[in-house]
Parts: C-alpha cells; structure tokens; sequence
C-alpha cells in the first residue's frame, strides 16, 4: 500500500507463515518493494482487517546474567543485575523483525534512581548504526557503574515514527561476606578496623527471621528495610556497604559508590583517612593550646596514651583509632572545646571524643568520651571482637 | 541545691556578658573570624525560636562538618544587632557556645513533646538515628535527645513530615570564605 493509496496487484508469498511476517508500510521507497509481500501476508491473514500497524521490536539480553547458564532476555519490565564481583550488566539490544534494507537505528539508554534525586542520571547513544548491527550495550557504558530505572529506546530513519523504547531495571547482586572481608583487608591500610566498620555499617535486620545479614551493597531481600537488591540506603544520605553519607565538608557520593560495592569500600576508606586527620588535628590543637608557657605552667600538657581499651571492649587500639572511628560516626553526643586550629590558625569549636582535662593528675589528663551511638563498642566489641552473629544474605 | 543557684548565677552572669557584645551582622563577624578556613565556605540558615518574626542566625563552617551534622553557633536578635547566643547544654556535656545539626534533616517548629518552638534536627546511625531537640531556654541554647526513630521503618510517617514535607524546613545559604 503506496502513501498514495494505490496498491500493487496481490500475488502468492511464499515462505512466510500468515501472523509470523512483520508488516512495513510502503513509504513510497522503491527499496522497499519486500515489504508490500509482507503486507500482503498479513492482509491475507486478518481477513482483511485494514489497520496495519508497524512493529520491528526490540530484544534486550544480558549475557552475564547472574546464575544463568546463557544469555538471558530482559524483557519490559524485567531486572538486569550487576553481578557480584561486580560487574555492569553486559546487555546487547538488536532488532527482533526485518528493517527496511540499508536502514540506521539510534539506541539510547537513559537511566535515572528516584532516591538520589538526579544524582544518577546517566544517557548513553550508539547514533545511527546499522539497523542489522546489534549495539553492545556493554561497551558504550564502560566503567561507569549506575542502576534504577532504565529505558532503552530505539528509533529506525526509514520507518516514519518508529521511535519506541524498552523499560527495565537494573538491581545489583551482594559478594558473599567472605569475599567483600577479603577485599576490604586487602585495600584498608592502615585502618585495621575498616572490615569491622564495613561489617557494622551494612549489617541489616530481618524481623521475620530475628536474623542479620551483613557486608550488604544492596538489600538482601524485600524483608530488611527496603526493597531486594536496591542500594543499602540509611536516612538522609547514606550508601551502600560503608554507608558513607556526604559526610558534610567531604565529597558528595557519586553514583559508581552506591552501585559498584568495591569503590564503595574504596570511597570507605577515603574517608577514614580524612577523618583520621581531622582527629590528628584536633589533637595537635589541643598540644598548641596547652602547651603555651604563657598560658599554661610548665608540663601542664601531656600526649594522649599511646593506646587504650575503649570502654567496654577487649581491643587495644590508639586514642587516633578511637577518635577516626568515632569521627566517622559522627561526634554527636561528645563534648566540645573552642580552640585554635594548629592547622589554619582559625579559633573555632571542635566536637571530639578525646578531652583534655589541663588540670587533671598526670596520666589522667586525657578522657575517652563515646558519642552518642556507642560507635567504637559497637564496632570493636560486636564486630572485630566477634560478638554479634550474622547469616550469610540470600 | 546551693550548687544549682550558683550555677544559674555564673551562668547569668556568662549570659550577661555574651549578650553584651552587640553583633552588627553574624555573617560579616564569621567571615572575618573564619577566613582561611580550610573548608572554604560558611553556612547560614536562620531559625524562628518565638514566632514573632524576629529571627535568630545559625553559622556553621563546613569544615566543623560529620556525619551527625555541623557545629553551628547562634546569634539571636537583640536591639542594634545580634548577640551569640550562650549554650547551656548539650546532653549534659560542656558545649561552649556551639550545637551540632545536619542541614538536611532540619525542622523548625513547634516541638510538641516540648511545647515550644525550636530546632529537630536528625543524626542517623545506619538505618536508625536520634531525634535532637534545639530549644532556647533561660536564655540559652538546650540540646537534648528526643528519641530513636527507624525513618525507614515505623517512624517513617514522622520523619517525612519533619524533614520531607517542604513547610517548616529553613534552607541553608552557602558563603565562601575568603582566603587568609
């Protein structure tokens, strides 16, 4: 059926089952000749019904579908996952149907996560390829990590309005605790407590099961707080395993720490070093205020123990440990001091768990405040001490 | 008892003397205090503790920043200008001059379990965290503990509409400091 309505005389199409033809309307390009027989087998087929409707789908597969044995179909709304260790999903989109010969096809995937906002927006396009190529999803992403809800949408240049799009998600699977323990000692440094952080910070509880779970990027499944295999989130901004949260004055979480748990860990351990010397720091501040002759007698100040057991734990650890742990937790519930900043020389209040009591004996100049959470018993005594039992996620 | 009428006397008397320096504008007065920061930039966010219009100003630096909020010192408004605002406790532990809040979790408005107006500020610990009460009292800044809330679990409805519903969260202005 010509644009004009005109139409060529009917003849016997052989080799194409009625229903099984995909059906063009003639755009008027002589090229497209083999359409009109297609047309013909679908007329003949629907007794003549007269509405044809163009369709050239799409197909979406996975091909690193976790605990498949092959490729996998993700088909409208269906789950793509990034694996455990972890890698994106390696998708490939192709046409299911028979292009116009010699036609392009434009792939865009766009992908946006609700809960962080705009954050995670991310837009990928092949631009005109082949529409007989498929596009390697997989590729045009490359090392960026993200997830949520995508739509994959297709658009041929000879079929007039063929603009269609997919919608799926991605969702991301949990390594086992073991191996998520291994790479957190293999890249923590000199923070031998991260994995204890990391172990307390993605523990999450299951009240039908009385259980925890733990060493989760993603929830384990719809019963822990949230929604199965969506990014771990803590109220207002925290993520993932480490549940690093903007941490106010440090960097903003970028999408590749929500989704991909291993620079989730890395971001982790980041930010301890930059909470360790904040700690350091502070301690500095307190040795240039007291230990002024002219506003202190002589040997008024004294350094912080060399290590101690925090209270109510089994673990000898370093007053700069302690105050890194507790300052990564936040400081809520601590005393404050205004002091000169041995760093910028700016007087202002800091909020730490290490006091300094000037007049106290000596030995006894320096006090461990927990802060409000209890944070270094909660990560020494239940977790690096092994006190507080968790199961292996689902 | 002897102990409390003293205490409340010398704190009168820190009151008395804070209030005595009169601050044209907080922000002009920490920007000169804080220069060369190395966080680079001051935050601003102004509370209503009376409801009548008069409102007090909150500067933080950012650098004073954690996972459980900035530390923030407060100027109320007096006649001529502003004065910082004393604090007289936080949980019970020494304060001097300064309560801790996050920005982004920030409510202020009448606190029903107080019956007043103030500041209720979120700290989260994992998927739980404290509900804190800011409140002038006796002329000073009172920091306490409201509760333990899940914002995820079944305290979700009242953190939403404290900290989510966009009516009684003051927003925070962000100001470079300049450099020393």
């Amino acid at each position: 059926v010509h644009r004009d309505n005109t139409t060529d005389a009917l003849g016997v199409v052989t080799g194409v089952a009625p229903g099984d033809a995909t059906i063009y309307v003639d755009d008027g390009d002589s090229g497209d000749s083999f359409n009109a027989n297609a047309l013909r087998v679908q007329l003949q087929a629907a007794s003549k019904k007269q509405k044809v409707v163009h369709s050239v789908g799409a197909k979406l597969t996975q091909t690193n579908y976790p605990d498949a044995s092959g490729p996998q179909e993700i088909k409208a709304g269906q789950t793509a996952y990034i694996t455990s260790e972890p890698v994106m999903p390696q998708l490939t989109a192709e046409l299911a149907g028979t292009a116009p010969a010699g036609a392009n096809v434009t792939w865009t995937l766009t992908s946006s996560y609700a809960r962080r906002g705009n954050r995670d927006n991310k837009t990928f396009t092949s631009g005109p390829i082949p529409a007989t190529q498929p596009w390697n999803i997989g590729t045009a992403i490359g090392q960026n990590f993200f997830g949520g809800t995508v739509t994959l949408t297709y658009e041929i240049d000879k079929i007039p309005k063929s603009k269609r799009s997919i919608s799926f998600t991605i969702k991301g699977k949990n390594p086992l605790d073991q191996t998520a323990k291994n790479y957190i000692t293999s890249v923590q440094g000199q923070f031998r407590f991260a994995w204890a952080i990391v172990q307390h910070e993605s523990r999450t509880y299951d009240h039908a099961l009385a259980n925890d779970t733990s060493y989760n990027q993603f929830y384990a499944s719809d019963a822990r707080g949230g929604i199965a295999n969506v990014p771990k989130f803590g109220t207002p901004d925290g993520w993932g395993m480490f549940q690093r949260d903007t941490s106010k004055g440090g960097p903003p979480s970028v999408t590749a720490e929500v989704w991909n748990w291993k620079a989730n860990i890395d971001a982790g351990i980041a930010e301890l070093g930059r909470k360790q010397a904040d700690q350091q720091r502070y301690f500095d501040s307190v040795k240039l205020e007291y230990n002024d002759p002219t506003k202190y007698p002589a040997g008024t100040y004294e350094d912080p123990p060399t290590n101690f057991y925090p209270q109510g734990t089994g673990t000898l650890c370093t007053p700069l440990e302690a105050g890194t742990m507790t300052l990564y937790n936040g400081t809520r519930g601590c005393p404050s001091v205004t002091l000169k900043d041995a760093q910028s020389g700016i007087t202002h209040p800091f909020q730490n768990p290490w006091q300094f009591t000037p007049t106290a004996p000596s030995g006894q100049k320096w006090y461990f405040y927990p802060n409000y959470y209890n944070y270094v018993y909660e990560v020494l005594y239940n977790e690096f001490e092994v006190n507080l039992p968790y199961v292996e996620g689902p | 008892m002897k102990s409390k009428l003293l205490f409340s006397f010398l704190l009168l008397i820190v009151c008395a003397s804070m209030n005595a320096q009169t601050i044209a504008d907080p922000v002009s007065y920490c920007l000169k205090e804080y220069r060369g920061d190395p966080g680079g930039k001051l935050l601003k966010v102004q509370i209503d503790f009376t409801k009548d219009g008069k409102k007090s100003i909150f500067i933080a630096l950012v650098s004073s920043g954690d996972k459980s909020g900035y530390l923030w010192i407060g100027f109320k408004p007096v006649e001529g200008g502003y004065a910082r605002i004393p604090v007289l406790e936080v949980n019970g532990l020494n304060a001097q001059g300064a309560v801790k809040f996050r920005d982004d979790a920030l409510y202020n408005g009448y606190i029903s379990e107080l019956k007043t107006y103030g500041i209720i500020s979120y700290a989260p610990d994992n998927e739980t965290g404290a509900l804190t009460a800011t409140v002038i009292q006796d002329g000073a800044l009172k920091q306490t503990t409201l509760k333990r809330i899940a914002p995820q679990g079944a305290d979700s409805k009242r953190y939403k509409s404290l900290f989510l519903a966009h009516t009684h969260n003051p927003q925070v202005e962000e100001i470079p400091l300049p450099a020393k």
